[in-house]
């Protein structure tokens, strides 16, 4: 698996729900994200309290259009979403509030990513 | 000849019951959040009370004059805090709730209104940004009490629309340069034309990395304005607009740390689309206040104002103007508020329904300001009536912002398919 596959991202979302909080937090608030990844192998798959599916099975919060690349530094904390927005690499559509409900849930969601990214087996 | 009679209907609606029927009351597809309806209604309350009985003095006052109690005032509100998310002390709206906000403003005075858009706008890099950094430096002054407005200095003596059509980036001429030395950037050129570039603390200010061709490297770079080489020049001497000023600014070797670059060299580009299109959405709703701050006065005057017997409203010619006038108004706010709805539910707002927006509501503002004053007749062409600066001022909004060939160029390619 390269470091941008698409499969990379559900495998260290689903990882992600180790960490009681986030489950937590995502239900509380109700959050949902369908995740439609762009690129040369195009996946959508939705993250919610329940855990990741594969297509969209409901509506989501915020439905994010992203590059690879872009989700990787994403998740990395080497780019901004709103920054990933302008330079043209992430298109969210969903109310922007929730936007900022987004950013709460990523260190956790990134922390999974990066255990299994940056370990030397996928590099 | 044709007989006419009139029939009594018994319990039918008298006119007077009918005028009852104002479109607050109507069914609309579009429900404001109740943050927006109760942001309308104080900004429709200062407008009033606070920025009309000054707005003729702010008019006739010198170029240069500012009115910083009015401003003040409008500080005390929160709408130089308008934008500036909750959790950070600010009022927390999206472009909806400017949109609203302005469109009362301009109904009363558009000047006051672009006041607030512009210092609203130069705010906008800095929260697009993401950046803490920039976000802890330099929006702190907009929650203080004092006011404090920002700029967004685009504009220069040779780059007019070349700066606001991405694709004409490399046609550009003459553009300002940022010269790297270490880890500042020195800053050479001058912007014109930039509203309250006289008065504000700091400008977001558009600037080429040297050795990219015409404006190829356009990059975003906060500028606090008393930053050794800025020199504020002289006041535009406009024909409306005349409580914002538009000021020339002068940047000679200007010093600016590298860390005072929102998205990154050479993203100037990608956050000006994105800072259009969600501007343009707000400029129509301030064309749409123009249009009906004009038509509430030329409405008025119709139903008081009697030739031939009868008021001006009954007569048939005037008739088919105001009710063209209302149209006017109401379609262009339907496209405001779509092209809102649309920015705040996408990132990037797209390019499509906000030009479509602008570019109707600043036609519209023209025709009805120009009509409102014709049906005022000789009153509305003397100066201290009114209507006469709300027909000056209708002319402004064609030009910033996107002027209407500018806006066709993003319709088009909406249509095409060439730009998102
Ligand atoms: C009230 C007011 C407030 C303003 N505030 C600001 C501000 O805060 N910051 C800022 O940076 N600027 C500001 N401006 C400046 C404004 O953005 C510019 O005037 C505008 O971009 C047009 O540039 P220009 O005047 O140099 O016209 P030009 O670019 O010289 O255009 C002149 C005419 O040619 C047309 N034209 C130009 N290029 C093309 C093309 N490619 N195809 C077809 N037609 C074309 C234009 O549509 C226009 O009709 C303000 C202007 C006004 C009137």
């Amino acid at each position: 698996m390269t470091v941008q596959d698409p499969q990379l991202f559900i495998e260290a979302f689903r990882a992600a729900f180790s960490d009681a909080d986030f489950a937590a937090l995502l239900k509380e608030r109700e959050f949902s994200i369908q995740f439609v990844v762009t690129g040369d192998a195009p996946t959508a798959f939705l993250l919610d309290s329940d855990g990741v599916h594969d297509g969209a099975p409901h509506p989501a919060s915020l439905r994010l259009e992203v590059r690879p690349e872009t989700l990787h530094l994403i998740l990395l904390g080497q780019l901004g979403v709103t920054q990933a927005v302008v330079a043209r690499g992430l298109v969210v559509k969903g109310p922007v509030p929730q936007v900022r409900r987004l950013a709460d849930h990523l260190p956790a969601m990134g922390r999974a990513y990066a255990g299994l990214a940056l370990a030397p087996a996928s590099a | 000849m044709i007989a006419t009679t009139t029939t009594a209907v018994p319990n039918a609606p008298t006119l007077s019951d009918l005028s009852a029927l104002n479109a607050a009351a109507m069914p609309s597809l579009f429900q404001l959040p109740p943050e927006v309806e109760e942001l309308r209604e104080e900004v429709r309350e200062f407008a009033q009370t606070v920025v009309k009985p000054r707005t003729l003095a702010n008019d006739l006052a010198p170029a240069d004059a500012f009115d910083w109690e009015m401003v003040e005032a409008g500080h005390r509100l929160g709408l130089l805090r308008l934008t500036i998310p909750k959790e950070l002390g600010g009022r927390g709206m999206g472009v909806l709730g400017v949109s609203v906000a302005m469109e009362e403003l301009a109904s009363v005075c558009p000047s006051t209104a672009l006041i607030f858009g512009a210092s609203l706008l130069g705010q906008t890099s800095v929260l697009f940004s993401g950046d803490q950094q920039l976000q802890s430096r330099f929006l702190p002054p907009f929650l203080g009490d004092e006011p404090v407005l920002a700029c967004n200095a685009i504009t220069e003596e040779t780059a007019g629309c070349d700066l606001l059509i991405p694709e004409h980036a490399e046609l550009a001429e003459d553009v300002m340069t940022a010269r790297r030395d270490g880890d500042h950037f020195v800053l050479n050129g001058i912007k014109r034309f930039i509203t309250n570039g006289k008065t504000a603390e700091w400008a977001a200010v558009f600037a080429n990395i040297e050795g990219n061709p015409g404006a190829t490297g356009l990059t975003v770079f906060i500028v606090p304005l008393d930053t050794e080489g800025v020199t504020r020049g002289e006041v535009a001497d406009k024909m409306g607009y005349r409580a914002c000023l538009g000021t020339t600014l002068h940047f000679d070797d200007v010093r600016v740390p590298e860390e005072n670059i929102a998205f990154g060299e050479g993203g100037g580009w990608n956050y000006l689309t994105v800072q259009s299109n969600q501007a343009r959405s707000i400029v129509a709703a301030m064309s749409t206040g123009v249009a009906r701050g004009a038509f509430e006065i030329a409405k008025e005057w119709a139903g008081e104002r009697v030739q031939a017997g009868k008021p001006l409203y009954e007569h048939q010619f005037t008739a088919r103007k105001l009710a063209e006038m209302s149209s006017k108004i109401e379609a262009s706010r339907l496209l405001y508020l779509q092209a809102a709805y649309q920015a705040d539910n996408m990132m990037p707002a797209p390019v499509y329904g906000p030009a479509v927006a602008k570019m109707f509501a600043d036609r519209a503002a023209i025709e009805v300001a120009e009509e409102a004053m014709s049906i005022v007749g000789a009153r509305g062409y003397c100066r201290d009536h009114g209507v006469e600066k709300l027909v000056r001022e209708s002319f402004g909004a064609r030009i910033y912002e996107g002027t209407p060939e500018v806006l066709a160029l993003a319709i088009t390619g909406a249509l095409y398919g060439r730009r998102l």
